[in-house]
This record gives C-alpha cells, sequence and structure tokens, in this order.
C-alpha cells in the first residue's frame, strides 16, 4: 500500500548545457599530483628516480605485490614526492610530475585474443583501473560478481544526480568501445546478462541508437525512469527485480577495453565541471592528478565561487582549498554561487524521509535517538544499511541535516551503540 | 548494610537540615520525586479534604518511618511489609473512626475510600519501608515529619485552588467569584496543577543553583 | 597547500523547495471554504470566530516564545492552524471568549510547555477544544437552525432558538431527521466548519494530491467509524443510513481529515499510520456510543496521540524484523 504514495523522487536536472557539448581533452597542467596507491588500494613506493624524465603510461611506482603498479598521466619530469591531504583518499603521498609538450601519442592495437576472466581480471588489477560509480577496483567488483547465482552486469549510464553528464558523453562520444568493454567484463564476471542503463528522452534515445546502429545490439539498452538514487531506479526495473544486479561505471567499461586492446593504464576520467559560477559548462577529459583549480581555468569562472564540490550535487564533497587533485572516482565538478540551504527548523514530523528512503529506514527516528542520546536500540533502526544517498535531507522541508545523521549512526562502527551499556535494559 | 548509626551525634544536626531542606524543597516528595500523586488527585478536591488527608499521611507515616528505623534491620526480610502495612492500617482503622465519629459524617464520606488507601500509600512503603530503615531514628523522624509536610503543602495549595476554581468556595466559604470552572474537580486539572508546580520547582532549584555556583551534592 | 578559499557545506547541496510552512499553508487553505460556506448561512458571525480563535493562538505562541526565549515560531504557521481548528468547531452561537479561551489553552498549556512548535506529544487543536468542552459544556452542542436564512448577530451572547443536531439526535436514537442530500450539502445544525460535508471531502482530494495529508491514516479511520456505525445502528434508518448519518455528524470527518493528519503528533510510517486511523476510529465511536457528550472525536484523538509513537516504531519493526535478526546475528 505503500507504492501508493510513494513516486519516487525525481530531482530536477540541471545537465544543460553541458550535455550538448562534446568531451574535449584539457591542455596539460604545469604539474600533476599523482596518488601513489594502486588499482587494488595498496600504497606504493616510487620506482623512478627524482627528476627523471618518465613517459605516458610508464610506471611510476609500484606495491610490491603481482598487480600494484601506478602508472604517470603525462610524460614529463618527475619532481618528487608530496604527502597532500585529499578529502577523497586522506594524507597520501603523491608523485608531483611537471609535465612537458609531447607529440599525439600512438597506440598500437594488441591483437584481441580470447582472453579467460582470470586473464581479465588480472589485466583490470594490474593496469590499474577502478570504478567511477564507488572507488572501488573494477577487478574486485568482478570477482565477486562470479559468487553470485544470477548477476546481471548494468553499465550504469543513468546519470542520475542532478548536476553530471559525464556518463551520458562517455556513451555518446565512444559507446561502440563501450559495449566492447562491458562484454568483456562480462566474461570476467562469468555472466550472459549485461545491459547499458540509460535515462535519456525519446529522441535523445533514437539517436543513441541510430549512431550505434551497426556497433551494438539496442537491446542491450534499458530505459531507466530517471528517479534517484540509481542504485534504486534501476533496481526496480520490471525484469530485474529479482536480480543480483552488479553496476558498473561506463567509464570503468570503456578503461577496460583500452587495457585489453591497447593494453592502456586507466590514466585519465571525464569530468563534467558545471555549475552557476562556471562559464563555459562541459565535460572535459583529464588526467589523473590535475588540480582541481586548472579544470576551473579551463572551463573559466564568471564569478569567483563560493563553493567548490567534487562530486554531484546530492553526495558531493564541499573542498575548501582549489589545488586538490583529481582522483579515480571524480566525475563532476561543481563551482557554485547560490547554495539553498534552508534555516533549520525542528523535525515536524511530515515522515518524507522515511517515505523516500530507498534502503527503508526510518531516518527521522535515527536522527531523534542521535540528538537525545538514546543509544539503547539504535542499531535495531539498522543505519548500516545506508548508502548515503543524500534522498532524506533533500526531501526535508525543515531543511535538516538528517542524511548526515544516518551516516554518523552508520560510521561510528557500533561504538555509540555500546555507550550505554550492554544494550539489552529497558 | 549503613554504618550511619555509629556515627557520632555532632553530624546529625547537618544531615537533620539537609534533609529537611532536601524531601522539602529541592526534591520535595510529590513534585520532583513524584510519590503520593494518586490521593491528590482524586481526593484532593477541597481544602478541608487536602488538610485531613495531610494529617492522616502523617499519623501513619511518622510511627512507621520510627518502628522501621529502630526495628526493621532485626526483622527477617519476608515480614517487614506486612508489618509496617498492618501497623499503618489500624492507625488509619483509629483515624477514620475518629473522623467519622467526631469530625464530620460527610467529610469521611467525601474522602471514601481515601482515606483507608492512605495506608498502603506509596509515602508509606517508599520513604517508611525503604528509606528509614537504614537510617537513625532521628533521620528517619525527620524525613517522615517533612515528608508529610512537603506532601500537605503540595495537596493543600492544589486542593485550595481547585475548590476556588470548581466549587468558587474555600473552607466551605463562599467567596464571589463569577467564574466557575466546574471541571477543575476532575483529575486532569489536578495534573496539569502539579506539573506546572513541578516545572516551577525545577526552575527556583536551577536559579538558586546557578546563584550558588554548582549544583549542590 | 591547505588554504581554505572555499565555504564548507553538507551534502546534499540541493533542497526541495518545500519549507515548514508549506503544509500549514496548504491546511490553512482548505479550511478557507469551509468559514466562507458557514458565512453564507450564519452571516459574519462565524468568520469572526474563527479569526478569534486564530488571533488568540498566534498571540500566545508569541507570548510562549518570548517566555521561553526562543525565536518566534509563528511563521511556520502551525499556531495559526490551530487556531483555526478550533475557531470552526465551536457552534457559531458560541460566545467570542470561548475559541480564544480554547485557543489558549491549546497554545500556553498543551504545546509551549511540551515543547513548542514540532515536538509536541498532543494535538494543540483537539486538547484546546476538550478543555473548552469540560469547562463550559453549556456553549457546546447548542446549534442554531441554518434554515432561517437570517445572519446571526455580532454581539458576544445570542438568544436563539436552539434545534438538534444530527449527533445528539444519534445519542438519543429513533427517526433521522435529515435526508443524505441534505447531510452531504450541509443543510443542518452543527459545528462551524464541520457540516459542509461535500466541501470537506473536496479539501480532502486537494490535501491529498497535494501530500499534506496521509491517506493511510484517514481512509483507515473513516472505514472503521463506518464498519462500527453499520454493525451497530444507533438509529432506524437501516445499516447503510445509519452510516451516512454517523459519519456527518458532529464533527468525525472533519478531525479525520484535518486533526489526525497533523504531522507532529500523528505516525510517520504507513503501517504505523494504519494502526493510528483503525485506533482513532474505534476510539471515536466508543466515545461517541458510550460517552457523556454527543461528540467525543477530540477525547479519542488524545488517547490515541498517546500511543502515536509506540504504533510508529511497532509498524517499522513488523515489516523489518527479519532484516533485524539477519544483523544482529552477523
Amino acid at each position: 500500500m505503500s507504492k501508493l504514495t510513494k513516486t519516487g523522487i525525481k530531482i530536477p536536472s540541471l545537465k544543460q548545457p553541458a550535455d550538448q557539448r562534446p568531451v574535449v581533452d584539457i591542455p596539460l597542467p604545469s604539474r600533476l599530483f599523482v596518488p601513489l596507491i594502486a588499482g587494488d588500494g595498496g600504497a606504493c613506493q616510487l620506482i623512478a628516480n627524482e627528476n627523471e624524465t618518465v613517459q605516458k603510461c610508464a610506471v611510476i611506482a609500484t606495491s610490491g605485490t603481482a598487480n600494484g603498479f601506478v602508472y604517470s598521466p603525462a610524460s614529463g619530469v618527475l619532481e618528487g614526492r608530496q604527502t597532500v591531504f585529499h578529502p577523497l583518499l586522506g594524507n597520501v603521498p603523491c608523485a608531483i610530475i611537471k609535465c612537458a609538450k609531447t607529440k599525439a601519442d600512438t597506440r598500437k592495437k594488441v591483437p584481441l585474443a580470447s582472453l579467460s576472466s582470470e586473464e581479465i581480471i588480472n589485466l583490470a588489477f594490474k593496469k590499474g583501473i577502478i570504478d567511477e560509480l564507488d572507488g572501488q577496483p573494477l577487478a574486485k567488483k568482478l570477482s565477486a560478481c562470479r559468487k553470485s547465482k544470477n548477476p546481471v552486469l548494468i553499465a550504469d549510464g543513468s546519470d542520475s544526480e542532478p548536476y553530471s553528464s559525464s556518463s551520458w558523453a562517455v556513451i555518446n562520444q565512444w559507446g561502440g568501445l563501450v559495449y566492447k568493454g562491458l562484454k568483456l567484463a562480462a566474461i570476467a564476471a562469468g555472466t550472459k546478462n549485461y545491459k547499458i542503463g540509460v535515462t535519456l528522452d525519446k529522441n535523445r534515445f533514437a539517436g543513441l541508437l541510430e549512431k550505434y546502429r551497426q556497433a551494438i545490439n539496442p537491446s542491450v539498452f534499458i530505459k531507466a525512469d530517471g528517479k534517484y538514487p540509481a542504485s534504486y531506479d534501476l533496481g526496480n526495473l520490471k525484469h530485474l527485480k529479482k536480480a543480483d544486479i552488479c553496476r558498473l561505471g561506463v567509464q570503468a567499461c570503456l578503461a577496460l577495453y583500452e587495457a585489453v586492446a591497447f593494453n592502456r593504464p586507466q590514466i585519465d576520467c571525464v569530468v563534467t565541471v558545471t555549475g552557476d559560477c562556471v562559464s563555459n559548462p562541459r565535460n572535459v577529459r583529464a588526467p589523473f592528478g590535475t588540480p582541481v583549480e586548472h579544470l576551473l581555468n579551463f572551463c573559466g569562472l564568471s564569478d569567483p565561487p563560493e563553493y567548490v564540490i567534487i562530486g554531484d550535487a546530492m553526495t558531493g564533497l564541499a573542498i575548501q582549498s582549489p589545488d586538490i587533485p583529481i582522483v579515480p572516482g571524480i566525475t563532476c565538478l561543481i563551482a557554485m554561487k547560490n547554495r539553498v540551504q534552508p534555516p533549520a527548523h525542528p523535525c515536524i514530523g511530515c515522515g518524507r524521509c522515511a517515505a523516500a528512503c530507498h534502503a527503508k529506514l526510518l531516518p527521522y527516528e535515527i536522527m531523534r535517538r542521535l540528538d537525545n542520546m538514546q543509544y539503547e536500540r539504535l542499531d535495531y533502526l539498522l543505519p548500516e544499511e545506508c548508502d548515503g544517498c543524500g534522498v532524506c535531507s533533500y526531501v526535508c522541508p525543515s531543511g535538516l541535516d538528517v542524511a548526515d545523521k544516518v551516516l554518523e549512526a552508520r560510521d561510528s562502527l557500533g561504538n555509540i551503540f555500546m555507550k550505554w551499556g550492554v544494550g539489552d535494559e529497558l | 548494610m549503613d554504618k550511619t548509626k555509629d556515627r557520632p551525634l555532632s553530624g546529625t544536626v547537618g544531615e537533620v537540615k539537609t534533609t529537611f531542606i532536601d524531601t522539602l524543597f529541592t526534591k520535595n516528595i510529590v513534585l520532583v520525586q513524584a510519590i503520593g500523586i494518586s490521593p491528590i488527585l482524586a481526593a484532593g478536591v477541597t481544602l478541608k479534604n487536602g488538610v485531613v488527608l495531610t494529617l492522616c499521611t502523617a499519623a501513619v507515616l511518622i510511627p512507621a518511618s520510627l518502628f522501621m528505623s529502630l526495628l526493621g534491620e532485626r526483622l527477617p526480610t519476608w515480614v517487614r511489609a506486612p508489618i509496617y502495612t498492618v501497623g499503618a492500617a489500624a492507625i488509619m482503622l483509629a483515624a477514620a473512626a475518629f473522623i467519622d465519629q467526631i469530625i464530620s459524617h460527610e467529610l469521611y464520606a467525601a474522602l471514601y475510600v481515601f482515606l483507608p488507601l492512605t495506608a498502603v500509600n506509596t509515602l508509606v512503603s517508599y520513604r517508611a519501608g525503604g528509606f528509614s530503615m537504614s537510617q537513625k531514628p532521628v533521620i528517619a523522624l525527620t524525613d517522615a515529619v517533612v515528608s508529610s509536610l512537603g506532601f500537605g503543602l503540595v495537596i493543600c495549595i492544589v486542593s485550595g485552588l481547585r475548590e476556588i476554581a470548581a466549587y468558587g468556595t474555600l473552607w466551605e466559604k463562599p467567596l464571589n467569584f463569577s467564574v466557575v470552572l466546574s471541571e477543575a474537580a476532575l483529575p486532569y486539572a489536578a495534573f496539569l496543577l502539579l506539573g506546572f508546580m513541578a516545572a516551577f520547582l525545577h526552575w527556583l532549584n536551577s536559579v538558586i543553583d546557578k546563584r550558588r555556583g554548582g549544583p549542590e551534592i | 597547500m591547505s588554504y581554505k578559499k572555499y565555504k564548507f557545506a553538507r551534502a546534499p547541496h540541493l533542497r526541495h523547495s518545500d519549507k515548514p510552512s508549506t503544509m500549514c499553508a496548504d491546511v490553512l487553505v482548505a479550511l478557507t471554504p469551509l468559514c466562507i460556506f458557514s458565512a453564507v448561512y450564519y452571516g459574519l458571525r462565524p468568520v469572526l470566530l474563527v479569526l478569534t480563535g486564530l488571533g488568540s493562538a498566534v498571540l500566545c505562541e508569541t507570548i510562549g516564545c518570548l517566555i521561553m526565549r526562543r525565536k518566534p515560531t509563528v511563521p511556520d504557521g502551525s499556531a495559526a492552524v490551530t487556531g483555526a481548528i478550533i475557531g470552526l468547531l465551536v457552534s457559531p452561537i458560541s460566545p467570542y471568549w470561548v475559541p480564544a479561551a480554547g485557543a489558549a489553552f491549546a497554545i500556553l498549556v498543551v504545546k509551549m510547555p511540551m515543547g513548542g512548535s514540532g515536538r509536541n506529544v498532543f494535538n494543540p487543536a483537539a486538547a484546546g477544544l476538550s478543555a473548552v468542552t469540560l469547562c463550559f459544556p453549556g456553549f457546546f452542542f447548542r446549534y442554531p437552525d441554518p434554515g432561517t436564512g437570517l445572519p446571526l448577530p455580532l454581539s458576544n451572547t445570542v438568544n436563539v432558538a436552539v434545534v438538534p443536531s444530527p449527533a445528539s439526535q444519534l445519542a438519543s436514537g429513533g427517526q433521522t431527521l435529515y435526508s443524505p442530500i441534505t447531510l452531504l450539502l450541509g443543510g443542518f445544525p452543527g459545528p462551524i466548519g464541520a457540516t459542509a460535508i461535500i466541501i470537506l471531502i473536496a479539501c480532502a482530494l486537494y490535501l491529498l494530491i497535494r501530500r499534506t495529508i496521509s491517506p493511510h491514516i484517514t481512509l483507515p479511520y473513516l472505514a472503521v467509524c463506518a464498519a462500527l456505525a453499520y454493525l451497530f445502528p444507533r438509529v432506524t434508518a437501516g445499516a447503510a443510513g445509519s452510516v451516512m448519518v454517523e459519519l456527518c455528524s458532529g464533527y468525525l470527518l472533519f478531525c479525520g481529515i484535518f486533526i489526525l493528519n497533523d504531522p507532529v503528533t500523528a505516525p510517520r510510517h504507513w503501517l504505523g499510520r494504519i494502526g493510528y486511523g483503525v485506533l482513532a476510529g474505534v476510539l471515536v465511536m466508543l466515545t461517541r456510543y458510550f460517552g457523556r457528550f454527543e461528540e467525543g472525536a477530540c477525547f479519542a484523538v488524545l488517547l490515541a496521540n498517546a500511543f502515536a509513537t509506540t504504533l510508529d516504531r511497532l509498524g517499522w519493526y513488523a515489516l523489518n524484523l527479519r532484516r533485524i535478526r539477519r544483523r544482529r546475528q552477523s
């Protein structure tokens, strides 16, 4: 009966005009700050020496394991290393590369021998491919997928958040390659069910099908409803309800294809640069390690921004200094001046947060118990199931930071539950 | 087992004073500790009722507290509660007969079941049975007197206000008020009054604590 | 490397445009046609009564916020809604101080001391109405005849002939006096805002579409009231006729639309809301059958409010028991 009133959250789309422009490669910045973390998450040590010239796609650091490598995103001189505080990675050592102009690199196509799934997974680890949706290594996700019974791989091109259009831009420009990468991922995961999820109006969808008439089997595309968050939206489609869905990023599929076909590591990503302070909002392809400032200057700032957010409007982090480097996992950059924050009012009990929560939690109750320090039965409300989509804060008419409170309960790792005794007293 | 009985006498005066102020004011037996509310609700409708209930409670509580303080620890656990309840009931019988025959039959009828209920009131079982047992006789006596005083203060204020509001009289002498809220005689009005008085007392306590520069232990 | 050039803010950086006053503004918009309808029958007096209640509530809320040294919470509209509801549920011939006293009690005794706006446990409108009903029963349940077509005088006390309302007629049993059409169109004596049944249904639909009230509360409530009226009729019009009269008399429907759906005091989860509606329906009908007054909905609402939080939690636990057990074991 709750379905009668639950129509899902549709967030107004703020993608224009960035989604109508093609992806451009940005000119190289003067310096790149490449985080020394390998594709499987391990910390790496530099193997190149200081002041040594490095080539693009060359290995500059290794963690000692078979699959732990860090590649240089551009040709230049390795100036040294520095510890940078990154909001997503914490205090991370970065290699500083001073970029030099090079001619366009030639890519030699490697004969596409039929690889087995273990070989694909190893290659994905080795080439450091990280899924941009959740920052997890792609190979880890695919090998976890092998263990489930009926997995369906979905390349998530739906861009469910309001500002970002990077997935659409990648599919539009390199759809055939994404499709080939998805097929490789399906071999690695050991499944025959794979789809590309999009949310497009009729005209654009028809245009996409027309463009890739030869390359892509049209039945691979599935149209999502355009509701936020994508995990709820895609999981709610009729024929996918019982399946075990594994959502992959389209950029990760593209990188997988490049890794298998050209033996190329993942050294850049497509980022949507937008916001009301940006004069030319568009999707750009930036090498990892580019400072955020460079991207903003490339797209032009019409006003000095008050907030710069990496990630999209619903889940993005507001950064405070402009020299944070781009790392795998960042697909959107917003420079905004007018940010609406309604004044906080006590909870009026409308229940919209509970109605909107796709994990079926009670955000208002978790918030109330945290505020009143009633920790005894807080874990019964299952805050661990929250995935941080932020919809509860979005719909709250009182302007409360509900999502923050639920995440605080989730991330306390059970410590606050134990604060007031064993937890079974009345 | 509390060894307060073995302390020298000089500390007793301070303890008496603390008990006095505590039970009457900062930890008022009705407003803060929420003991003994039910007679106020149902029978505390006129000032006469209030005074009579106070006297009966005092008549029951003081001997019971003294008795439990002096002899309570020597009795086995299972026999303590029956003894003081039966004792309280015996005193209650005498008091009820006294009120009925000597003071006023209507008053006795107006109090109907709440007079004998004073014998098993939480006041008696909590203060006499729980608190007084481990205290010196002087402390127990003071506590009993002051508890009754605290209870009496509250019930007289509440029943006085309710009598004025519901019947327009005070001690059965009519006052000339035009507004009569006849439903103030219902228990909900007593709950509201008690709630506001408790809030007022809480505010007074916090003001005094601030003046003293910190909470008193 | 770590100079602060930009400001810090928490996600999400986009918010829905609703404010806390949106819901209360919707309710006030829905209450306006009821005022106007009553003015058609009785003249200007009902409108003045509603405005008195509203003004008294707003004034008391301002005073309460001053005493508690808080920011004034009048702009969120909940005091205005409380006052308007109390004003709409008194008789058209009641003196002006009755809704004012009810609104003052509602705000100063029930709403402000319990924590103020957004934190009260009991519905202030229902509590204020209960208080004045109990204290001054002579001014309630005495309604003038709407068929006379004369506007009521605007003075404080009015001497007009009083006719029995459908609710009092239910209480005494016997034959029904009003046909179903009259009941729907509102040509019968009753409280100011609770007689225009058709307009009430239209307002309810408007509020349902705007997502201000919840169908999980109203529909089970009406269903339970109808079922009890069907099974235990009090008038000789047959079971269906009895349902019609019960649902249209007194302020049962008004209560189910406006008072029970007060977001602060009602449960928030859909299953808890259904339980709340059912409980409120049972209690309202019980107070009608066995209560002292012909309409006891305001008391029933207060009783149901006491169970609101428990029903909320129980509803969610019941649906998620398996998930909770799985988590606790892992």
